[in-house]
C-alpha cells in the first residue's frame, strides 16, 4: 500500500544485560505514510532512539520486521543496510556528531565522499544543502568555531545533502536554545514540505508539538498514536529568518 | 576523493601524525643505513679485484719465509713467466699480466756488511727461515749488530748506536706497455673518471715507458714519507738506484693490487735475480662465467700451493669480518622494523579508539564498512609513506656521511704490506656510500608495508565497531 510507507510489525529488540534481558523495544507495530511529520515522545529509556535506529538500519530487531518502502530492511546484509543509510536516510543527532577535524563544508561533503560521480557535482550538492540551512557564510570553519545551533544546522545540511526520503532526528533540540531549536525544527518542517518523510524523537512535548502525528512510548511499549489534526503548530518555535 | 579526505585528517591531527612519521622515519633510516654501508662493503669488496684491472689474481704459495734483501713477499713463491703467456692462451681469458712484487731492504755499506748476506740468489738464505736467518746473520756479523725483530723483519744497529728493524719497500715489477691491466690501472689525473673510484692516477711527473729500467714511480703516500719528489733517486735493495719519474695515488685502489714503488718487471726480475719470473698474475676474464674454468686450468697451470684469488674468494676473506656486523645490523633493523610496526599498529587501534564516535557517524551516514576501512589504511599509508621518505632520505645520508668517515679493514690474510710500512692504513678499502634508489625505494616499500599491515589491523578494528554503540561513546 502506498500510504505505508514505513511498516514495522511487531518489532521487539533486546539487549543482553549481564544474566538478563533488557527489552528496548517490545512488540511495535506501526505505519507511517510517505512524506508523513511524525514525532516519538516519551521518556528517556523508553525506546525512542532503539526504534529510530531500526528504521534508519542502524540496528536490528531481535524480532519483526521493518519494511521501508518496499524492502524489508531484515533481508539486507551490512553492506545493503550502508547503502540503504546512505540513499534512504538522513539522521540528525542531538549533539550534532559532527567531526572536529573537518570543516563545515567537509562534514556536509562527508556523506558524499565515498560515492562516485564528479567533485564538482558533489559540491554543489553541499553549496546547495548549505544555502538551505543558512550557514553557507561558515563553510570554512571549523565545529568547535560554530555556535550550538550552527553545528545543528551544518548536521542538518549533512542530512539532507544526499537527498534522502527520510530525515531521522533524535533529539535535535536537546543542545539548543529556544531561538536555536525553532530553526531546527523550521528546517525540519520544510524538509517534510519538500516531500520527505521526517519523524523527531524527544522527550520534550513542545518539540513534538510541530509534528503532524506523535506516538508515544512507554517503556518500549506503543501506547498511543495521535494523528493531529491542523497545521502543525511550527509558529511557537519559529524566530527570524526560520520563520515560515 | 576518499584519499583526500584520509590526508586531510592525517594532516590535521598533526601531534599524532607527526609522532608515527617519527616513528617510522627512524625505523626506515636504520635499514636504509645499515643497508646502504652493508651494500657499500660488498662493492668494496668486488671493487678488490676491479682495482687491479682483474677478475682474477694467481698467484704460488709457500710456507717458507726466507731471508733476502731483495725478497718476495712472505709466503709468496716465484712463477715461471712463461705461465702468464699459457695462461693468456687459455680461450676464457681476456688478457693476463704477470707481475714480480718484492720487498726490497735497503741498508748502508756497514749495515750490509754486517749482515753479510749475498743479496741475490743465494740458496743457503733461501732455505733459512727468516728469524733463522737473520740470527745467522747476526752470528757471523758479531753479537749486538744484528738481530731479528718482530714480523720476522731483521734488525740492525743504527747510526746512532739503537737497534732497529729494517723496513722493506714494496715493490712491485710491472709490464710499462700495458695500462689497462697489472697491479693498478693507471692514467693522468685528466683521464680520471669520475664515476671510477676505484681508479688510481699518475699525479705527477709520468707513467713508466718501456725503455725504462731503473725508472719507478712511487705512491704519494711513500713518496711523503721519504720526502720523495719527481726526479729524486730512490735506493731499491742494496744495490740500486732508480730515479723517481712519476707520482700514483692508489689511495683508491685494494692492497691486493697495490704496492709502494712501481718499475719495470725486466729490472725486478734481475733484482730478484732469479730469471723471467713473476709472482702474481693478474687475469681478466672474457666472461665471468669463465672463472671456475679458467681457475681450474691456473690451478693446473700453477701445481700445488697455487692460489686463486677471485672476488669470491676476497669475500670469503672478509666474510668473517663483515657478515657479522653485517648480519647484526640487519637484525637489529629487523628487529626495530618489526617495533614501529607493532608501534604503528598500536597507534592505528588508538586511533580508531578514539575516533570510535567518528566512525559510528560515518557508518550512520551511509558508509560502509570497506569505505570506513580503505580511510583507515589510506591514512596509515600516508603515515608510512612520509615516514619512509623522509627516512629513506635520513638513512642515505647517514649512510653517505659514513662511508665519508669509514674505511673496510681487509683481513691479514690479504695483505702482505710489511707491519711499519709507509704506507697508511693498507688494509682499509674505502666505502663508497652513494646513494642508491634501490635501496631508497627498498625503505619506502619497507615503511609502506608495515603501514599496510596497521591500516589493515585498523580498518578490521573499525569494521567490528557496533554504530549504534560508536554513536553512544564520548
Amino acid at each position: 500500500m502506498a500510504d505505508e510507507y514505513i511498516v514495522l510489525r511487531n518489532v521487539t529488540r533486546t539487549y543482553r544485560r549481564s544474566d538478563s534481558e533488557l527489552a528496548a523495544l517490545e512488540d511495535v507495530s506501526l505505519s507511517i505514510p510517505e512524506g508523513q511529520f511524525v514525532g516519538i515522545v516519551g521518556h528517556s529509556g523508553a525506546g525512542k532512539s532503539t526504534l529510530l535506529n531500526i528504521i534508519g538500519g542502524l540496528d536490528r530487531p531481535s524480532r519483526g520486521s521493518v519494511t521501508v518502502g518496499g524492502t524489508d530492511l531484515g533481508s539486507l546484509d551490512e553492506a545493503g543496510l550502508a547503502v540503504y543509510r546512505r540513499e534512504t536516510v538522513g539522521f540528525v543527532f542531538q549533539d550534532a556528531n559532527l567531526v572536529p577535524a573537518l570543516t563545515v563544508f567537509e562534514n556536509v561533503m562527508l556523506p558524499l565522499v565515498p560515492l562516485p560521480g564528479g567533485e564538482a557535482e558533489k559540491t554543489r550538492r553541499v553549496e546547495d544543502a548549505l544555502e538551505e540551512v543558512n550557514i553557507g557564510h561558515r563553510a570554512s570553519h571549523l565545529p568547535g568555531e560554530l555556535s550550538g545551533g550552527e553545528q545543528q544546522r551544518t548536521a542538518v545540511a549533512r542530512a539532507v545533502v544526499n537527498d534522502p526520503q527520510i530525515i531521522l532526528a533524535d533529539e535535535p533540540t536537546g543542545e539548543l536554545d529556544s531561538e536555536n531549536a525553532g530553526r531546527i525544527l523550521t528546517l525540519l518542517g520544510r524538509l517534510n514540505e519538500q516531500g520527505r518523510t521526517v519523524i523527531i524523537a524527544s522527550h520534550d512535548r513542545d518539540t513534538i508539538a510541530v509534528t503532524r502525528r506523535i506516538f508515544r512510548l512507554q517503556d518500549g511499549a506503543l501506547v498511543s498514536d495521535d494523528a493531529q489534526s491542523g497545521q502543525p503548530r511550527l509558529e511557537q518555535h519559529a524566530t527570524g529568518s526560520a520563520e515560515r | 576523493m576518499l584519499l583526500q579526505y584520509a590526508w586531510k585528517s592525517f594532516w590535521r591531527r598533526r601531534t599524532r601524525s607527526t609522532m608515527v612519521v617519527a616513528g617510522v622515519a627512524l625505523s626506515v633510516a636504520l635499514l636504509v643505513a645499515v643497508v646502504t654501508v652493508t651494500q657499500s662493503v660488498e662493492n668494496a669488496i668486488s671493487s678488490a679485484l676491479a682495482a687491479a684491472g682483474a677478475d682474477m689474481v694467481v698467484q704460488k704459495w709457500v710456507k717458507a719465509c726466507p731471508f733476502r734483501l731483495v725478497k718476495l713477499p712472505p709466503d709468496l713463491d716465484a712463477i715461471d713467466a712463461e705461465m702468464v703467456e699459457r695462461l693468456r692462451e687459455h680461450e676464457g681469458v681476456e688478457e693476463a699480466s704477470g707481475v714480480l712484487e718484492l720487498w726490497a731492504f735497503s741498508v748502508t755499506e756497514s749495515q750490509a756488511d754486517a749482515l753479510q748476506l749475498p743479496f741475490t740468489g743465494d740458496k743457503r738464505a733461501d732455505d733459512a727461515p727468516a728469524g733463522a736467518a737473520a740470527a745467522s746473520a747476526a752470528g757471523d756479523a758479531g753479537a749486538g749488530r744484528i738481530a731479528s725483530g718482530g714480523q720476522g723483519l731483521p734488525m740492525v744497529m743504527g747510526e746512532d748506536g739503537q737497534m732497529k728493524t729494517l723496513q722493506p719497500t714494496v715493490v712491485a715489477g710491472i709490464d710499462p706497455s700495458k695500462r689497462t691491466i697489472g697491479p693498478v690501472r693507471l692514467g693522468k689525473v685528466e683521464d680520471r673518471d669520475e664515476e671510477d673510484q676505484t681508479c688510481c692516477a699518475v699525479t705527477d711527473g709520468r707513467y713508466l715507458h718501456v725503455s725504462d729500467d731503473y725508472h719507478a714511480m712511487v705512491t704519494e703516500q711513500y713518496a711523503e714519507a721519504k720526502g720523495l719528489e719527481v726526479g729524486d733517486m730512490l735506493p731499491l735493495g742494496p744495490h740500486h738506484k732508480f730515479e723517481v719519474v712519476g707520482l700514483v695515488d692508489i689511495s683508491g685502489t685494494a692492497r691486493i693490487a697495490g704496492a709502494e714503488a712501481f718499475i719495470p718487471l725486466a729490472t725486478a726480475q734481475e733484482m730478484f735475480g732469479k730469471g723471467e719470473v713473476v709472482d702474481t698474475i693478474f687475469v681478466s676474464l672474457k666472461s665471468t662465467r669463465d672463472s671456475r674454468a679458467v681457475a681450474e686450468y691456473a690451478e693446473e697451470l700453477i701445481g700445488e700451493h697455487a692460489r686463486i684469488t677471485t672476488e669470491s674468494n676476497v669475500e670469503a676473506g672478509t666474510a668473517a669480518l663483515a657478515s657479522v656486523t653485517r648480519n647484526s645490523l640487519l637484525a637489529v633493523s629487523a628487529f626495530v622494523l618489526l617495533f614501529a610496526m607493532l608501534a604503528l599498529v598500536r597507534n592505528a587501534m588508538d586511533n580508531v579508539a578514539q575516533r570510535v564516535h567518528e566512525v559510528g557517524v560515518m557508518k550512520a551516514i551511509g558508509w560502509r564498512n570497506s569505505d570506513v576501512g580503505r580511510l583507515f589504511v589510506a591514512e596509515a599509508a600516508y603515515a608510512a609513506l612520509s615516514g619512509g621518505l623522509l627516512g629513506s632520505i635520513l638513512g642515505s645520508v647517514i649512510g653517505w656521511a659514513y662511508g665519508q668517515v669509514a674505511d673496510l679493514s681487509l683481513p691479514p690474510s690479504l695483505n702482505y704490506f710489511p707491519p711499519c710500512s709507509t704506507t697508511e692504513a693498507p688494509l682499509a678499502l674505502p666505502l663508497t656510500t652513494n646513494p642508491s634508489s634501490t635501496i631508497f625505494i627498498l625503505g619506502i616499500a619497507a615503511a609502506l608495508i608495515i603501514g599496510t599491515v596497521a591500516g589493515l589491523a585498523a580498518s578490521r578494528r573499525a569494521a567490528q565497531l557496533d554504530p549504534t554503540e560508536a554513536l553512544r561513546r564520548i
